[in-house]
């Protein structure tokens, strides 16, 4: 894959998206279409992950050929394409369930169009290299999420769905007000540019509560302690798929611009990890353990799974934490980046792969309540086998994903001598699997009990969701079983972030890198200049 | 001139905060309209000043002190863009609650939903 | 839909006027303040004067096709001009221009700086339209 071809990854689904809305009266021509972007995707996917891993390049395109801090930069490191890999085949699954399982109300409307538009949202977020973008891609995202959420609405989900616009609402209004506030302090949005104005401790001391204040913004997308009110209260009510789809993206490409921002970008200034690092610690600690005690208590599939989120959320922030408290670079902060980047793509995929199941548990039983349902496992014991995989890959058992997620996040906390959040990540794994085992054991494993509701009289066809969930648990598994392979790439990705020194050559040019000062010495750079010569550019007509 | 920008931000802000604790959802959106107006004001504010920043692309013969740094202008344009949007969009679930419940009370709504 | 016979003269005027200027502000956007998207304004409210003196009919019956189809292809065009030179081989939206020599009625020519972005400024007029006409349409007809 060239430089520039990255870019198609926001022209394809942004292309699929207008193609459906041409095709809006043509059920079956849109799936068609639909389906045919979304593989390409996949293949463009894995085809940059392949381009920048063997050497850990970094592709940059810059939008319009402007040089690189005063136009748009694009940019895809290891973490990207990682990211861009696992997102692409979580969007194809949950296409597949939802041409499939969806009945024509819920694909009705501008369904189709809309769930490319958030693929595009999504996709923009893990490859722009520019603030201000981020916030645009941000929201593309967030305004196709309302959409889809208020699709063949009840009344339930419509209230749900006021909480969920005005509170994301709220979080959008204060990112723009911080980026004007952070453009007005450092001169600049451009993330490679941000990064060296760190990395040679250039930052002004009034910029700091600025920057700290970003947990705030970023932080309520991705559901961390304080902040994740909305989101338990709003997951259950939307169609499991839908579900998926949100739990398998949204909350993970906060923490993905979390990791980017507050590693990559901030990781070198001394002064804002000291913030940043205790805040993250503690409300890693307290999102996990409250997350699953939540999910403990609660009694139907998706509100058991919507919590949930929030108690993995509490891993990823955990690793970045780790990260961020050790100083210098070491391997014990490369090990905990690359543990957070591992979890956050395990858990994209499997908690995605959860939802679906249960989406068909409840075209089955007819419900997802488990003080109603029973009986499962003699129903549908493909679905049992496929959900039992994903469970206990999500609660960490050995040989499964979850385990060398955790592990790695475990080990690091051990070798840093946080004590206290390995103890509770430890504590929120044995609950996890207590939480799943409950699904299991009330829907699955129990006899059908005497008060269940009414089941449908045939059996309901779900062989298009089944693949989709398969496609999930193949990946998971392959996570799980290759996980030497994965975690590779992942401490690759870590090693670039925790030293930027790559992604900013990559994209300013030699000259304006600053090297990474370790013991304090610092290199000299000119302060930059934003006037550009004007004849460098007079020919150009501007 | 930057004390007046920031008094309106203020009062933008507060406004909003008391118009979405209103019991209407109608008072709620208009809160959140008059919000972001604020964030654009306060953009300008913070960093639309001609003092500290130059355009990047200048050409020869002009006179610096009358250009202003266009990107913050750039932004507040797209925050607008986006603003609009979404005004557009809660206007319209607005108008889809109002036929559904033919009301647009909080609570009206909060007690018609079955308890779980 | 309004009865006063005050606007719909007043429209009769405003209307065609605010499209001619529309159309100014688009070429004069290149370089000075304007372009596509406050032309797509401008001609959006120029189309919305006439839904509310005519009528949604009438406004259909102006319109050759339906104001979606204006968001789907000027989406396309936008991204169509991105595109070109994405297959050149430069990055996407690098943009090309040049010079056109028109003859003027006073002699000498007149050079008219043409740019690739225009098209792609075309798009944005044509996804504003039909955005901000679809959108108030649908609203108003709600109110009603």
């Amino acid at each position: 894959m060239t430089q520039h071809q990255i870019v198609l990854f926001v022209v394809l689904p942004m292309a699929a998206g207008i193609a459906t809305t041409f095709l809006h009266r043509y059920r079956k021509a849109q799936r068609w279409v639909g389906a045919g972007f979304l593989i390409a995707n996949i293949v463009f996917a894995c085809k940059a992950l392949a381009t920048v891993v063997p050497n850990g390049d970094i592709l940059v395109s810059q939008m319009g050929n402007w040089p690189a801090p005063f136009g748009i930069t694009i940019a895809v490191d290891t973490l990207s394409a990682l990211m861009l890999t696992m997102a692409s085949i979580v969007c194809f699954s949950v296409f597949l369930y939802c041409v499939f399982q969806f009945d024509r109300d819920q694909q009705g409307g501008f369904f189709h169009p809309m769930f490319h538009l958030l693929i595009l949202g999504v996709q923009w977020s893990f490859i722009t290299g520019d603030f201000f973008n981020l916030f645009v891609a941000f929201e593309i995202m967030l305004m196709a999420s309302y959409a889809i959420f208020c699709v063949g609405t009840s009344r339930k989900q419509m209230k749900q769905a006021y909480k969920y616009v005005l509170l994301n609402l709220v979080g959008s209004t204060m990112f723009v007000t911080l980026l004007g506030l952070i453009y007005g302090q450092l001169g600049t949005l451009n993330m490679a540019d941000i990064t060296r104005l760190a990395m040679s401790d250039q930052l002004p001391k009034s910029s700091i509560p600025v920057i700290a204040m970003m947990v705030l913004v970023f932080g309520g997308k991705t559901a961390i302690f304080p902040l994740w009110y909305w989101l338990p209260d709003t997951y259950h009510t939307l169609p499991s798929a839908i579900g998926g789809l949100f739990a398998g993206l949204l909350t993970k490409v906060g923490a993905y611009v979390m990791i980017r921002v507050f590693v990559m970008m901030f990781g070198t200034s001394q002064a804002i990890t000291d913030v940043v690092a205790p805040i993250l610690l503690v409300s890693a600690g307290i999102t996990m353990f409250l997350g699953v005690l939540g999910a403990v208590s609660m009694h139907t599939v998706r509100r058991i799974l919507s919590i949930h989120i929030i108690s993995q959320v509490g891993y990823m922030l955990m690793g970045m934490g780790l990260a961020i408290a050790t100083g210098i670079a070491s391997d014990i902060k490369e090990m905990a980046v690359a543990g957070a980047i591992f979890f956050i793509m395990h858990n994209m995929v499997v908690k995605c792969c959860l939802f679906l199941c249960g989406g068909l548990m409840v075209e089955h039983a007819g419900d997802d309540n488990l003080e109603k349902i029973g009986g499962l496992l003699k129903r549908a014991p493909w679905l049992a086998t496929l959900f039992m995989i994903a469970a206990l890959s999500l609660a960490g058992l050995p040989p499964l994903s979850g385990f060398f997620g955790k592990w790695v996040l475990l080990s690091a906390g051990f070798q840093s001598q946080h004590y206290v959040v390995v103890f509770f990540a430890v504590l929120t794994s044995l609950f996890t699997l207590l939480s799943m085992l409950k699904i299991w054991s009330y829907g699955f494993w129990s006899p059908s009990m005497g008060k269940h509701v009414d089941k449908p009289e045939r059996r309901p066809t779900t062989v298009g969701g089944m693949w989709g969930i398969a496609i999930l648990v193949i990946v998971a598994l392959s996570m799980g079983l290759g996980a030497q392979k994965y975690y590779t790439m992942c401490s690759m990705a870590a090693k670039s972030l925790i030293d930027p020194t790559n992604y900013v050559k990559a994209v300013l040019g030699e000259q304006n890198t600053p090297k990474l000062a370790i013991n304090d010495m610092l290199p000299e750079t000119s302060p930059k200049k934003l006037v550009i010569k004007s004849d460098s550019y007079e020919t150009s007509g501007h | 001139m930057n004390l007046l920008i920031a008094l309106m931000v203020g009062t933008l802000f507060g406004a909003s905060a008391f118009l979405m604790l209103d019991r209407e959802l109608k008072g709620v959106c208009m809160g959140v309209f008059m919000l972001g107006h604020g964030a654009n004001l306060a953009i300008l504010a913070v960093s639309g000043s001609p003092a500290g920043k130059l355009p990047p692309v200048l050409s020869h013969g002009v006179d610096i002190h009358t250009f202003v740094d266009p990107l913050p202008q750039a932004l507040i344009l797209t925050a607008i863009v986006i603003g609009f949007a979404i005004q557009a969009f809660l206007l319209t679930m607005i108008v889809i609650t109002w036929r559904r419940n033919q009301t647009l009370s909080l609570a009206m709504l909060a007690t018609e939903e079955d308890a779980h | 839909m309004c009865t006063s016979v005050i606007l719909k003269v007043g429209a009769r005027l405003i209307v065609p006027l605010s499209l001619v200027f529309a159309v100014y502000i688009y070429f004069k956007g290149h370089q000075t303040p304007g372009g596509g998207f406050v032309a797509g304004l401008v001609a959006s409210v120029a189309l919305i004067v006439h839904r509310m003196s005519f009528g949604s009919d009438s406004l259909r019956r102006m319109l050759p096709i339906s104001e979606r189809y204006f968001i789907a292809i000027g989406l396309t065009l936008a991204l169509g001009t991105g595109f070109i030179a994405f297959v050149l081989g430069l990055p996407f939206f690098t943009s090309a221009h040049g010079y056109l020599h028109l003859p003027t009625t006073i002699g000498a020519s007149y050079d008219f700086e043409w740019a690739s972005v225009m098209a792609f400024d075309l798009g944005v007029f044509m996804v504003v339209t039909g955005v901000v006409v679809g959108m108030i349409d649908v609203l108003s007809k709600e109110i009603q």
